[in-house]
């Protein structure tokens, strides 16, 4: 079957790429070369409308077609695509399914899916059946359902799937790639990550009625947005590449975070003042990795606390250790005492070669710059038909622990296997 | 008597921190107000003498009896009650079960048990069978067996049983738990704490053989010392008065550090590499209360990793939320909006009564002043009469912490229920 073949090169590429993951590193098919390349969006709310202009960083872009169920955020975008490339796209907006007719399109080498979680899976895995590359955004999956079929569409069409994980391409994350690549931390033995977001002020109407976002985590339980935490950590693990998940097990909290708001800001007898989230507001998760590795994922989007930074990571190996929060880092040898530093000390050796050459190019871009990147490597990827960096296997994968950490929790805490998509399709 | 009207102070402020848990409470037996409290000591290495120098400090003291396996130690104890109060203690030195013969005297009131963790339950039990009271060094217990003998022999002797769990008593601690019980944080959803701190070098004696804290390593997994971390989030979480562990999970790591340390510590070649190390480096667990709150606990005193503080502690509320790291707290209507403020800023306003009354005295904000106030209350509970603030239920609920946690990962992960020493026990006894 053709697509096995594909799997196999895949794959071999795939491990060959352990030590710099978040690069392409050698070619699996022809790229598309130095002809512009063509993109289609699906979803241009603000996500996607921040990774348009985003795009236009990097040369040879050409946006002929977009589409999103809000005709004024079409024309919001149409009218950026005129302004960068003087020719305006055709625009998809004849309701939910009507990226289906732009997939379509034989002028579109990819499609960007920037659209509500529930449904990026779904247009993703339509798009690369419609024999287009992917770049989605996260969550790229929300049911083991959609996970599976995101492998599948992979693998039968032969088509680039990666996911926008943007975190992964934070400086501080892509230096301690490279410091995990010159060996600073000696053997990795554990990890935390977490993302800790209080946005319960987007989750209502103005009349204090749950919105369509809120719906989500309202009917949902699990760790509902795991990828910005888990993403980094797995590929610092080289989790699909020298390592795997293996299982995971679960904990919520009691929900009080969301009727407290809703109380305080629209009256104790609005009915959201009773607001009851099936799940808690604070979720932890634990990972055990086939090297028996611990991985700890938290997960909380309402409770009380400040964000200054959403994204938790803790990194330990045998000779270093790194916590974003603080900006800390302890190597041994290198630091003065047994104490930490900041990372901003090790800057000047460890830097990622790639900050170093584009840190002008990324300012302005979205999340201090690593948009840029993330959206530099989809572009390159193609260019050279390189294996995705964060390829479906990553994306179903991380994606697969909303599912998983639900129905540990509903098993009172007990542990779930880790489906092997890598192993091939569900049969 | 001085001591007496210590103690009236001392109640009058109880009774003002009514919810206070860190303090004794309503009185269980008549006390010991009129006379020197007689302590002896069982364990007199480092941590041992440190708690016996206070314990001098405290007014109302005789120490008559001193025990440990190393004559060296215990004569350094002797030298310094003598010099203290004028008169020599008798040692007890014949090997690890003269603590026993010491147990026989009839002129101790009570015991303190600060010996290798794994000796803790069984010296309580012995000490409390033989008609004393009991302060023992953490963790209470490495095994739920030596849970339910401790519970037991309290419940049949009537001996007052108290852990010294002194970061119950800390200072920050303490305002935390004040804030909490005043409804800062509103109601309380999610804790973590944590105990992390790299003391491989306290796991080998000198000469490369394996240390108290080594052996547990070899001879446990889970989480091996459990006490410093959960024992505040407990107290401020009421755990045992209005809610209740329920269940456990827990995983861990491989072991990894323990030995890259012995080898390049002690050579290649030393023995001691060839240790077969079973405890992770890391366990963490996730512990549901009745209540359904969340709390997260985690250990790992291998990994090379600086200390920020040895114990890590976080309160989630509806309200506000604490963090330990950096003594960052965030309480809705006073911080300003989305930003962390240093928790000092409330320490006037909210310092607990016990530090009010004790703190110049304490004087040390951290660890040595709280290892002041739980000798010292542990004394006024003696003497009152009253219930130890940390009671038994207490000490083997958090010391269970370490063979659930080990029955969990045995398990792969499976949630373990925890005992209800406290009713459970009750059955048993009228059954």
């Amino acid at each position: 079957m053709e697509w096995e073949i594909n799997r196999r090169e895949f794959l071999g590429v795939a491990a060959g790429a352990a030590a710099g993951m978040i690069l392409p590193v050698s070619a699996m098919s022809a790229g598309i070369g130095g002809r512009d390349l063509r993109l289609g969006y699906v979803g241009v709310g603000n996500r996607g409308t921040q990774l348009l202009e985003c795009m236009f960083k990097h040369e040879g872009i050409q946006v002929p077609a977009v589409c999103d169920i809000n005709p004024k955020a079409a024309e919001r975008a149409s009218s950026i695509i005129d302004k960068a490339r003087g020719k305006r796209p055709e625009t998809y907006t004849k309701g939910p399914k009507d990226y289906l007719r732009m997939h379509q399109r034989d002028d579109l080498d990819a499609i960007i899916v920037a659209v509500p979680m529930p449904i990026q899976g779904p247009i993703s895995a339509a798009a690369m059946r419609a024999g287009k590359h992917v770049l989605s955004e996260v969550a790229p999956a929300i049911t083991l359902e959609q996970c599976w079929d995101l492998v599948q569409a992979a693998e039968q069409s032969g088509k680039t799937y990666m996911l926008a994980e943007n975190v992964c391409y934070f400086r501080d994350m892509m230096m301690i790639q490279n410091m995990l690549a010159q060996g600073v931390f000696g053997k990795l033995t554990y990890a935390e990550c977490g993302y800790i977001h209080d946005c319960r002020h987007l989750g209502f109407n103005a009349d204090g009625s749950p919105n369509e976002r809120a719906m989500m985590f309202i009917t949902m339980i699990g760790n509902l947005y795991p990828t910005h935490a888990i993403g980094p950590v797995a590929q610092f693990l080289g989790i699909n590449r020298t390592d795997r998940f293996v299982s995971l097990m679960a904990a919520t909290s009691i929900s009080a975070a969301a009727s407290h708001y809703a109380a305080k800001r629209f009256g104790k007898n609005h009915p959201s003042a009773r607001i009851k989230p099936r799940g808690g507001d604070m979720t932890n998760a634990f990972i055990k990795t086939g090297k028996g590795l611990l991985i700890e994922l938290r997960f909380d989007m309402a409770s009380t606390r400040p964000h200054p930074n959403p994204v938790q990571c803790l990194l330990q190996g045998t000779k270093a250790v790194y916590q974003a929060d603080g900006r800390r880092i302890f190597i041994e040898g290198k630091n003065k005492g047994y104490d930490w530093e900041s990372l901003e000390n090790h800057a000047k050796e460890y830097e990622h070669p790639l900050w170093r050459k584009f840190a002008n190019e990324a300012k302005g871009t979205g999340y201090g710059g690593a948009d840029y990147f993330m959206t530099r490597t989809f572009v390159e990827t193609l260019r050279t038909g390189a294996a995705s960096p964060i390829d479906v296997y990553d994306a179903a994968l991380w994606a697969s622990i909303i599912p998983l950490s639900a129905a540990s929790i509903q098993a009172g805490g007990k542990p779930q296997t880790f489906p092997d998509f890598m192993k091939g399709a569900k049969t | 008597m001085d001591c007496g009207i210590n103690r009236r102070e001392f109640m009058g402020t109880a009774a003002g921190a009514a919810a206070g848990m860190v303090l004794p409470e309503a009185v269980t037996a008549a006390g010991i107000a009129q006379r020197d409290i007689r302590l002896g000591i069982i364990g007199t290495g480092s941590r041992g003498q440190h708690l016996l120098r206070l314990f001098l400090r405290h007014k109302g003291t005789q120490v008559p009896a001193v025990c440990d396996i190393v004559p060296r130690r215990a004569n350094q104890a002797a030298a310094g009650v003598a010099r203290a109060r004028g008169k020599r203690p008798e040692t007890y030195t014949r090997g690890p079960e003269d603590y026993r013969r010491m147990l026989q005297r009839d002129d101790l009131d009570a015991v303190l048990v600060a010996t290798p963790m794994q000796l803790h339950a069984v010296m309580s039990v012995a000490a409390m069978r033989a008609g004393k009271h009991v302060l023992s060094e953490v963790a209470a217990a490495c095994t739920l067996d030596e849970c339910w003998d401790l519970v037991h022999a309290v419940e049949e002797t009537g001996q007052t049983y108290m852990l010294s769990e002194n970061v119950c008593y800390v200072r920050e601690c303490l305002m935390l738990k004040n804030m909490i019980e005043q409804g800062l944080f509103g109601k309380i959803t999610y804790a973590e704490c944590a105990y992390v701190h790299d003391v491989r070098f306290a796991s080998f004696k000198p000469d490369g053989s394996l240390a108290w804290r080594g052996e547990l390593h070899v001879d446990f997994i889970g989480n091996l010392y459990p006490t410093h971390s959960i024992g505040p989030v407990a107290q401020c979480m009421g755990i045992n008065k209005t809610d209740r562990f329920a269940t456990l999970v827990a995983l861990m790591n491989r072991p990894e550090c323990h030995a890259l340390y012995a080898a390049e510590r002690f050579g290649k070649d030393h023995p001691v590499t060839k240790t077969k190390w079973q405890a992770g480096d890391s366990c963490n667990a996730l512990i549901k209360t009745v209540n359904g709150a969340l709390i997260d606990i985690r250990y790992d005193s291998s990994s090379p990793r600086p200390v920020i503080r040895t114990t890590h502690y976080l309160f989630q509320g509806t309200k506000g939320v604490y963090l330990y790291d950096g003594s960052r707290i965030y309480i809705e209507g006073r911080s300003r909006r989305n930003t962390w403020e240093k928790s000092s800023r409330y320490q006037k306003e909210f310092e607990h009564p016990l530090w009010k009354t004790w703190g110049k005295q304490a004087g040390d904000s951290g660890l040595l002043g709280a290892d002041y106030i739980t000798t010292r209350i542990f004394l006024e509970t003696l003497r009152a009469g009253t219930k130890a603030p940390i009671d038994v239920y207490d000490a083997v609920a958090w010391s269970s912490i370490m063979p659930l946690s080990a029955a969990s990962i045995r398990a792969g992960g499976k949630p373990q229920t925890f005992p209800d020493f406290k009713n459970g026990a009750k059955t048993k006894t009228s059954s």
